[in-house]
């Protein structure tokens, strides 16, 4: 039975090395390498007649570290990063409360409703926000309206860096809403009853017992919500005109105009980077919390 | 209490709203008779009508439902089998290639994919599309089939052979059956991620190839006809169709709820 | 007709099973007691096939059984948790194993029939194990398991998650389809009372060895040893030594106590530690009387158990002795502290070694 395992096992592990770990490994060694002259990437490895000759370089990271621009820009990627998340926080909480509190029959269905748009496509959900953020769309006109009643200038909503947080909000609230529900779904009513017995607040109930006991499901919410995030190019290339440019919006400049592949793969692994050193943070922290769990 | 439930429940319907809002407009617009997503003119089908004699658009859509369709059977088949191999075993290296590209931005899956097949000289094209979707389709399979999985009693395959089944029979009659469901739920997921997906395939589609979501993105670009709302509506009709399916396919539909005999 | 030779087996470091060789007759109904983590689930794995020993031999009917998967063996198991297939129906389950052997469809169908009205569940072929009582998927399993007519049957502690009332049902009717059969069964278990009740023969196991196999009697009169006498029903047990052997009798030195004779088994030597072991219901609250032996003590304490009642009793030296008496109402209790006297035959009485 455990051959027989182990078999199985084999087809998938060698399609995910070949096309999984094997490009991740190929980029860690581009971003190490020269561009080539029309593009893509000088060879690693250079024949001569004397043999063969390493050809890698720093060069890639070197431009990345001197140029603040690109420092600056992980900078910005990682507070959209983590404003998305935050309002997703302060959305998703009170969404996942309402569905694990909700009758068990409904709860089903109430997180079915939630996970749908999930389902449906991406640039959909964008152009949908198009749409209404537009400057003759109904929504823009009824917000300037009430602006200039109170003599504020009317403003413009689509390509600014606010249309990319509110899409990148709206794209990401199924995964904070997830793993809070399933973390405040199992939590004993019993512990509420029992604060209120013993004296507490409505407030102090939330913010000493459900909140600490959440917290498990707040840091996946969180990591769910902030790692795409920080990555994402669509959001920012439809919505966020010139100011609301992000990472990843740079990564793939380089990768399919400036063809400067070794630039490219060191941007996409120091973002990685950025992430797995979050990521191992956050599992750190979240560590200290499982015996709530 | 009930007025912080009323609060709450406000609160959350505002939510759900805001969650659906978008939607319906578009799919609101697409009956719009008015070239601008801006007022409400009359009712119209036309848009629908356009879309059917758009050929690069119905061209990128059969290239889309091809290459889902073979994303979903390339996933299926590998994310059942991890998500067999890793039934009460552990093997960390098969959980972190299966889970790693879904955790990742995808972005770097999709640079990387098109830094190996230029490098590979894999031409770029619906093949190379499909094998990069099934990339992070295998997961979602893997992680459907094991919920079924869980629920199965090891004990069930030991009796089965007990009684004088092969390893395989033992799988194929008391294995295969119950985690039916989760394979068929796992194989909607994966042709519905494919059939949505835009960031991979923006880098490994190449110069010629299109899909539904690339051919949305060059609409959504260029200039904006509400077309799109038509093509959108359409799409968003489909995808949602299929994952109420997949989510019927939960025990519920089947007689014989889980693994459990006690 | 199945023999183990020395059969021991490692998991990793641990020894769950410690040579075990024995004998089991074809159309035996024969048991395997002992408590939690003796070994007695592992050497039932040992021979359905699902382990393979790391040492020693299991032989069926001369036949080596080594390197034989379980579906190539005649012998079926009926699991604990009875591993009845969920999504088949009762019928269908039991077709399983013949379907498996590849019988024509006809034989499948009549030999289903056979099963239900072996184990009395005939209306019941069309329902899935969801919808049926313990006792009742417990009996489909038992059906499933024969359906095939093994040579051997082994049962995992199936009557484990019963209560005790149907219980003692099923475990009439187990005996009732084993000597109908004549099937050999193996039967695996921790309860002693239900070892004695069900077998032919009994083997104790205790860390992985076999210590005692012998007929249920014989096993309860005479323990080979203090964990046999302890485990198998009540038995006081004190420390004791041989101080000198006089007409055939052992006579016993206990700390504090006069001494005590008891027949003479085997060959021990003066100066052997061991302990008295003396069954309660062998014990009377009487003075002796001839060919008795004899203690004092006081009553400490008394325990009504329906049928019977036990008395604890305080020995001059402070050990503790339980009798058993015939109790009913209308009995005079005594109270504790009252002084006593008990008595039991020289030959209820036996020394044993650790």
């Amino acid at each position: 039975m455990e051959r027989l395992s182990r078999w199985l096992a084999l087809p998938p592990l060698a399609y995910l090395c070949a096309l999984f770990g094997l490009p991740l490994l190929l980029m860690v060694l581009a971003s190490f390498q020269w561009p080539g002259e029309f593009g893509g990437l000088e060879p690693a490895l250079d024949r001569s007649e004397d043999g063969y000759r390493l050809n890698l370089t720093l060069e890639s990271y070197h431009r990345l570290g001197e140029d603040g621009l690109y420092l600056g820009l992980l900078l910005k990627s990682f507070l959209y990063a983590l404003v998305t998340a935050l309002l997703c926080l302060l959305l998703g909480y009170p969404l996942a409360q309402l569905i694990a509190r909700s009758p068990s029959r409904w709860r089903g269905w109430l997180l079915l409703l939630v996970v749908l748009p999930f389902w449906s496509n991406f640039l959909i959900r964008i152009y949908a926000w198009m749409i209404l953020l537009s400057p003759e769309g109904l929504l823009l006109g009824v917000l300037n309206a009430l602006l200039a009643w109170f003599g504020l200038g009317p403003v413009q909503l689509l390509y600014t860096p606010a249309a990319v947080i509110l899409c990148m909000v709206y794209v990401h609230l199924p995964f904070m809403v997830l793993p809070l529900y399933v973390n405040l779904e199992r939590q004993d009513p019993a512990l509420l009853e029992a604060a209120r017995d013993l004296g507490a607040s409505r407030w102090q109930c939330f913010w000493r017992v459900t909140w600490p006991l959440s917290l498990p499901g707040v840091y996946a919410g969180t990591a769910l919500v902030f790692i795409p995030a920080f990555g994402m190019f669509a959001i920012p290339d439809l919505v966020g005109g010139t100011e609301g440019i992000m990472i990843g919006n740079v990564i793939r400049t380089q990768f399919l105009e400036a063809r400067d592949w070794p630039f490219g793969s060191a941007l996409a692994i120091v973002m990685t980077l950025v992430i797995l050193v979050l990521a191992w943070l956050a599992a750190w922290l979240a560590r200290g919390k499982a015996d709530y769990g | 209490m009930a007025r912080s439930s009323l609060a709450l429940l406000a609160l959350g319907g505002i939510l759900y709203a805001f969650l659906y809002a978008p939607l319906l407009v578009v799919v609101a617009y697409s009956f719009n008779a008015s070239r601008l997503n801006a007022q409400w003119v009359g009712f119209t089908l036309d848009w629908y009508r356009s879309l059917f004699d758009d050929a690069e658009l119905l061209a990128a859509a059969a290239n889309s439902l091809l290459v889902a369709t073979g994303c979903s059977l390339l996933a299926t088949v590998l994310g059942t089998l991890a998500a067999l191999a890793l039934w009460r075993r552990r093997r960390p290296l098969l959980s972190a290639l299966a889970l790693g590209p879904i955790a990742v931005p995808e972005v770097l899956l999709g640079v990387s994919l098109l830094l190996a097949f230029v490098l590979l000289e894999v031409t770029l094209g619906l093949l190379s599309i499909t094998l990069a979707h099934a990339v992070f389709a295998i997961g979602f399979v893997m992680v459907a089939v094991q919920a079924r999985l869980t629920a199965v009693d090891p004990a069930l395959v030991e009796a089965a052979r007990d009684l004088g089944a092969s390893p395989w029979q033992a799988f194929r009659r008391v294995v295969l059956p119950l985690i039916l469901p989760g394979v068929l739920a796992g194989a909607l997921m994966a042709f519905t991620l494919s059939l949505d997906d835009f960031v991979v395939s923006f880098f490994t589609a190449g110069a010629e190839a299109s899909t539904l979501p690339l051919k949305l993105y060059a609409m959504l670009k260029t200039g904006v006809t509400p077309k799109v709302n038509a093509v959108s509506t359409l799409l968003l009709l489909l995808t949602i169709s299929l994952i109420i399916l997949a989510h019927r396919l939960t025990p519920e539909i089947l007689r014989h709820d889980r693994g459990d005999t006690r | 007709m199945l023999e183990l030779r020395g059969v021991s087996h490692r998991y990793g470091n641990v020894l769950a099973v410690d040579q075990v060789s024995l004998t089991v007759a074809s159309g035996e109904f024969f048991t395997l007691l002992g408590p939690s983590g003796c070994g007695k689930t592992t050497l039932l794995r040992l021979i359905a096939g699902f382990e393979q020993p790391s040492e020693g031999r299991i032989l069926l009917d001369g036949k080596d059984l080594a390197g034989v998967p379980p579906e190539r063996r005649p012998v079926h198991t009926v699991f604990q948790s009875y591993a009845l297939f969920p999504h088949l129906t009762v019928a269908e389950n039991i077709a399983f194993p013949l379907r498996m052997a590849r019988l024509p469809a006809a034989r499948i169908k009549e030999r289903v029939r056979e099963q239900l009205a072996a184990v009395r569940l005939e209306g019941l072929a069309e329902r899935y194990p969801a919808a049926l009582s313990g006792g009742q998927r417990q009996r489909v399993a038992l059906a499933r398991a024969l359906a095939n007519r093994p040579r051997i049957l082994l049962l995992d502690e199936p009557l484990a998650a019963l209560d005790l009332k149907l219980r003692e049902q099923l475990q009439l009717e187990l005996i009732r389809l084993q000597r109908s059969l004549g099937i050999t069964f193996i039967y695996v278990t921790h309860d002693q009372g239900e070892a004695l009740a069900l077998s032919h023969r009994v083997g104790v196991m205790c860390g992985g060895r076999l210590v005692q196999v012998d007929r249920p009697a014989e096993l309860y009169a005479r323990p080979r040893n203090r964990f046999v006498a302890n485990f198998i029903g009540r038995c006081n047990l004190l420390e004791a030594r041989v101080s000198g052997r006089v007409n055939g009798h052992l006579v016993l030195g206990i700390p504090g106590l006069p001494p005590v004779s008891v027949p003479a088994e085997g060959n021990l030597e003066v100066g052997e530690l061991g302990v008295l072991a003396l069954r309660p219901e062998h014990i009377r609250l009487q003075p002796a009387r001839a060919g008795e032996q004899e203690l004092s003590g006081l009553i400490q304490g008394h325990l009504f158990l329906g049928a019977t009642s036990l008395y604890q009793v305080e020995l001059v030296n402070g050990m503790r002795l339980d009798v058993q008496v015939a109790g009913g109402h209308g009995e005079v209790v005594l109270e504790p502290g009252t002084p006593v006297r008990l008595s039991w035959p020289l030959q209820a009485g036996r020394f044993l070694r650790e």
